[in-house]
């Protein structure tokens, strides 16, 4: 398969070829199969679902389930295909590659016309529940029409124009409603930009593309700086855009559906609850922004990426938590100069822990850690830090926590943080907190006192790596095949 | 029926495709170790090795006779019990509760194929025997890392059994720390107190029950370990007198070393590691065991475990140790209760308990009870979780931690707690006194919080679909749905 791809079409093709999507023939309910087939897809790592039929949409409107959550082969394998890369790269090789490709940008092409606008809707042709938006988790708010589109809007006092994935809610046939937090760049961008100057915002949503759209729709992209570009980069070539129909944003010329409209300031209808990433239905139904939709312009027989999120590796913990959080911390580490192995937002944990390997050997070297991550805008997410010097696989959860819980004094070894700054979305904190964005912290120092090191005297993990030479490793490798072993 | 002995066990595991038999020449210094240790960390059969050097003559090595399992984490220890291999872990442990509390007292009977050997004075060389040296680090070659020792509680005919690695230190000597807090230690203090040389019997292969009992070695309700694991299989254990002594051991063992410990001689061992996966101590000094008599069966077949990281033998048996007692004193208090896991990969650092909560800060009751009860009193990290957490999953576990436990609130350090001997995170002061420390995270939600509006419900497929439609797709899944089928999920590359 040719990479970059094309749109979301060619990116399918390459995941059936590589095991990772079914194609489900028979119908699906929109209401609650097509999102507990998407949740358990997600929480035990199996193929993407294709579903050409969704009872009740238009003829020929399709979904496209789970696309980049927890992977069939291995927990990241769609990431990698949708990198052009092989299906069993490792977690860290995909982890350099995202990282060196997203540090060269290239600026997108605008073309004048392109697939998505193959279907135009405009005034009351509109309705957007003959779209594939299904009632996802049991408990939500609403039919969920995006989980996995990308919300544009522009900064109109600079050429900054954000790309980001968040959740939109039918409220009826041309209105929708949103989670629009301050903190971040969308809400900079209303709240401040047009609301203040008491005026409405223009937006577009894009569904399908090129995944490298969604996926920097995702991540954590520095203010200023337009996520399209760091798009081309990730796939090494320009996106195609196109003008939007009835405002002046640039949208992926092979998007699926592309719904543009305006939010109005001031408007608010109560909104939500919904399943979130935190794996927690934790933020209750609230008045919240308005989003009213002026056009709808489609491929023939669209097909809808649909995220369900919840508990184990969502799309939002994947590349939001796993790789943008543990990339950004680890630069912020290795910037301040202190001996760091490796970093990672363990998989499953929703990026409220992060795992910090060090060398061994260095006096407080663990209160460095966690002062350089509160220290840094993104340490807000981060609520267990975790810091150990055994040279363990850190992406192997249970090795880490026996090698780090073992080794760390449930007095001396534990800093809490009773108050810190946290985030509305942390399902700990009571309403109060989460309202005024209060937090608490606590930091588990699993690192060998340097005074242990010097009279030789601290404790030796005993494993096949540490505990035999590497004679004796190379000479049991050599033969593992020979025992007649087969594990797993 | 109970397994007649570590062979027809080996038969069961053979069958099950948990046993290996390894026809190649292995070297018993680090080899053998290095294998079964990384067959533990990744999970795997049993091995036995039969071109192994060390006498008596045709013995054989076995390695990895109950640690984690080739798929199953529990499945050895499940076929030990004569379980389905593939049993839940919760159905598991009721099963042995169950047992627990329907001891069977042992039958004495004349003689066994220990007896078929009978090794006295210039035939006795342990430095000729075959014992592996397991790790880089090691003292020196370990005549038992799975055997379990039995001796008597002077003044009575109570038996004790207890797990403990023996070094060798001399053609007719092992050297084994006895720590003063283990079952053993209690007994041998007495001994001490008199200067009265301790008889000891070190037992290898037999039943494999055996050697759960005697880790679970606890006097419970006046049951000795031989009763605990005629319990555990069912029937009672056959027992046969020593040939030097008035201990009983188990008739069918493939090797039985008998003597006395000094109650003053002591020896340098070196390091071997302790039951968290660390070394801790590494210039230990411990009793010398004087060996008077072995007794052996033709061939036998000597059980090794290595001590390493999760997931050993002892860390499975430990596991289940603390769980079964942890289970009783819930039952027994009417604790609501609804899951218990010592997890075996954390290796005793931590204990985790699913429940309902009946009042505010009920994970201090919880923690209390661990505190108090003699498997778990020295475990330094209790996490409390609401009853909707699995948790013998460590991703569910770990998940709820980190995102129901607030720092500070739901957070309560302890000082001074009891501690491990070979606890890694204490300094060689607190473990030389037993001095620990522990922290409780409390993982369920708090009772103040309004129900309907401020308790975030759990978003996963089994608690946000109705059971109609989940059973509906899982029936569905891979037949109309057309998902691939787990077992065709292809292997991991390294």
């Amino acid at each position: 398969m040719a990479y970059p791809y094309h749109d979301l079409r060619e990116f399918m093709e390459a995941c059936d070829k590589a095991g990772e999507m079914v194609t489900i023939d028979r119908e699906v309910d929109w209401n609650l199969e097509a999102g507990a087939i998407a949740r358990r897809i997600t929480e035990i790592g199996a193929p993407m679902a294709f579903m050409p039929k969704v009872r009740g949409c238009n003829e020929g409107f399709s979904i496209l389930a789970s696309p980049i959550s927890k992977g069939w082969r291995g927990d990241f394998s769609r990431v990698a295909i949708a990198l052009g890369m092989d299906p069993d790269t490792s977690f860290q090789k995909l982890m350099d590659e995202f990282i060196s490709r997203m540090k060269s940008p290239i600026r997108p092409l605008q073309v004048a016309n392109g697939p998505c606008k193959e279907n135009i809707l405009k005034g009351a042709d509109i309705n957007l529940f003959k779209f594939p938006a299904p009632y996802l988790h049991e408990g939500d708010g609403g039919r969920y029409i995006d989980t996995f589109g990308v919300t544009a809007c522009k900064d109109p006092d600079s050429a900054w124009v954000n790309w980001g994935v968040y959740r939109h809610m039918i409220h009826r046939k041309t209105i929708m409603g949103g989670i629009v937090n301050p903190f971040q760049h969308i809400g900079m961008i209303y709240y401040q930009k047009y609301e203040a100057h008491n005026k409405p915002m223009p937006f577009s949503i894009f569904f399908g593309g090129c995944p490298s759209g969604a996926m920097v729709g995702s991540m954590n992209i520095p203010a200023g700086v337009s996520e399209a570009e760091i798009a081309g980069g990730l796939r090494r070539a320009p996106l195609h855009l196109v003008k939007c129909e009835t405002n002046d944003l640039l949208v992926p010329a092979t998007a699926e559906i592309v719904i543009e409209g305006v939010v109005r300031p001031y408007e608010r209808w109560d909104e939500g609850p919904f399943g979130e990433a935190t794996g927690y239905r934790a933020s209750p139904r609230m008045p919240r922004p308005v989003f009213r939709v002026e056009c709808v312009t489609h491929r023939n027989n669209p097909i809808m990426p649909i995220s369900c999120p919840g508990v184990e590796l969502d799309e939002c913990e994947i590349l939001f938590g796993v790789f943008s959080l543990t990339a950004g911390m680890e630069r912020e580490l290795r910037t301040s100069g202190l001996p760091v192995r490796s970093v990672i937002a363990p998989p499953g944990l929703k990026f409220a822990l992060l795992l910090v390997s060090v060398e061994k050997g260095h006096q407080g070297i663990a209160d460095q850690v966690v002062s350089v991550i509160r220290s840094s805008k993104m340490g807000v997410f981060f609520q267990y830090v975790m810091v150990t010097d055994e040279p363990v696989d850190v992406t192997n959860l249970p090795e880490t926590l026996h090698a780090a819980l073992c080794k760390t004094h449930p007095i001396h070894g534990v800093q809490i943080m009773a108050l810190a700054p946290g985030h509305p979305l942390i399902p700990f904190s009571d309403l109060h907190d989460k309202m005024h964005s209060r937090g608490a912290s606590l930091t588990l120092d699993a690192t060998t006192p340097k005074d242990w090191l010097v009279k030789d005297v601290a404790p030796k993990r005993v494993s096949f790596k540490e505990s035999y030479s590497q004679e004796i490793q190379n000479k049991v490798n050599a033969k593992w095949a020979e025992y007649g072993v087969v594990t797993g | 029926m109970a397994h007649y002995d570590l062979r027809e066990y080996l038969e069961k595991l053979d069958k099950a495709k948990e046993f290996r038999r390894h026809a190649g020449a292995v070297d018993t210094k680090f080899e053998a170790g290095a294998i079964i240790q990384r067959l533990a960390e990744q999970g795997g059969p049993a091995i036995q090795f039969t071109q192994v050097s060390g006498g008596p003559d045709g013995a054989t090595l076995v390695g990895g006779t109950m640690n984690r399992g080739s798929r199953q984490t529990w499945a050895k220890v499940a076929h030990t019990l004569e379980m389905d291999p593939l049993t839940n872990y919760h159905a598991l442990l009721e099963e042995v509760v169950k047992r627990m509390d329907s001891t069977v007292k042992p039958m004495q009977v004349r003689n066994g194929p220990c007896k078929e050997n009978v090794l006295r004075g210039a035939d006795i060389n342990l430095e000729k025997m075959l014992a592996p040296w397991i790790h880089g680090d090691d003292g020196g070659r370990c005549m038992s890392s799975w055997g379990f020792v039995v001796v008597q509680e002077p003044g009575s005919n109570y038996l004790v059994w207890d797990i403990v690695p023996h070094l060798v230190h001399g053609p007719k000597e092992l050297a084994a720390a006895i720590h003063s807090d283990s079952a053993l230690g209690k007994v041998f203090a007495r001994y001490q107190a008199t200067g009265t040389p301790m008889p000891f019997a070190i037992v290898l292969g037999g039943s494999p029950v055996a050697a759960l009992a005697a880790v679970f070695n606890r006097r419970r309700s006046g049951s000795s370990s031989a009763d605990v694991a005629g319990g555990l299989q069912r029937n009672p254990m056959q027992l046969v007198k020593c040939e030097e002594s008035e201990l009983l051991v188990p008739a069918t063992a493939e090797m039985v070393i008998e003597g006395v410990v000094s109650p003053t001689r002591m020896a340098s061992i070196g390091s071997f590691p302790g039951s968290f996966g660390y070394v801790t101590d590494r210039t230990a000094t411990a009793p010398i065991w004087e060996v008077t008599v072995i007794t052996h069966r033709n061939k036998p077949i000597l059980p090794f475990a290595t001590w390493g990281v999760p997931i050993t033998e002892i860390h499975l048996a430990r596991s289940l140790d603390c769980d079964i007692q942890l289970k009783q004193e819930f039952i027994k208090r009417g604790t609501p209760a609804t899951g218990v896991y010592t997890p075996p990969w954390l290796a005793g650092s931590a204990v985790a308990i699913g429940t309902k909560v009946p009042f505010t800060a009920f994970s201090q009751s919880i923690a209390g009870i661990v505190r108090a009860t003699e498997a778990t009193k020295n475990i330094p990290y209790v996490l409390v979780f609401d009853d909707d957490i699995d948790v013998t999953n460590p991703i569910s576990m770990f998940h709820a931690l980190v995102t129901k436990c607030r720092p500070g609130r739901d957070t309560w350090q302890i000082q001074n707690t009891c501690g491990a001997h070979d606890a890694p995170y204490l300094d060689a002061e607190s473990r030389a006194l037993g001095k620990g420390a522990a922290l409780i995270f409390d993982c369920t939600w708090p009772l103040d919080w309004d129900r309907s509006i401020a308790v975030p419900p759990r978003v996963s497929f089994d608690q946000c679909y109705p059971k109609d439609l989940q059973e509906k797709i899982l029936a569905a899944w891979s037949t109309e749905l057309g998902f691939p089928k787990e077992s065709e999920r292809p292997a991991a590359s390294v």
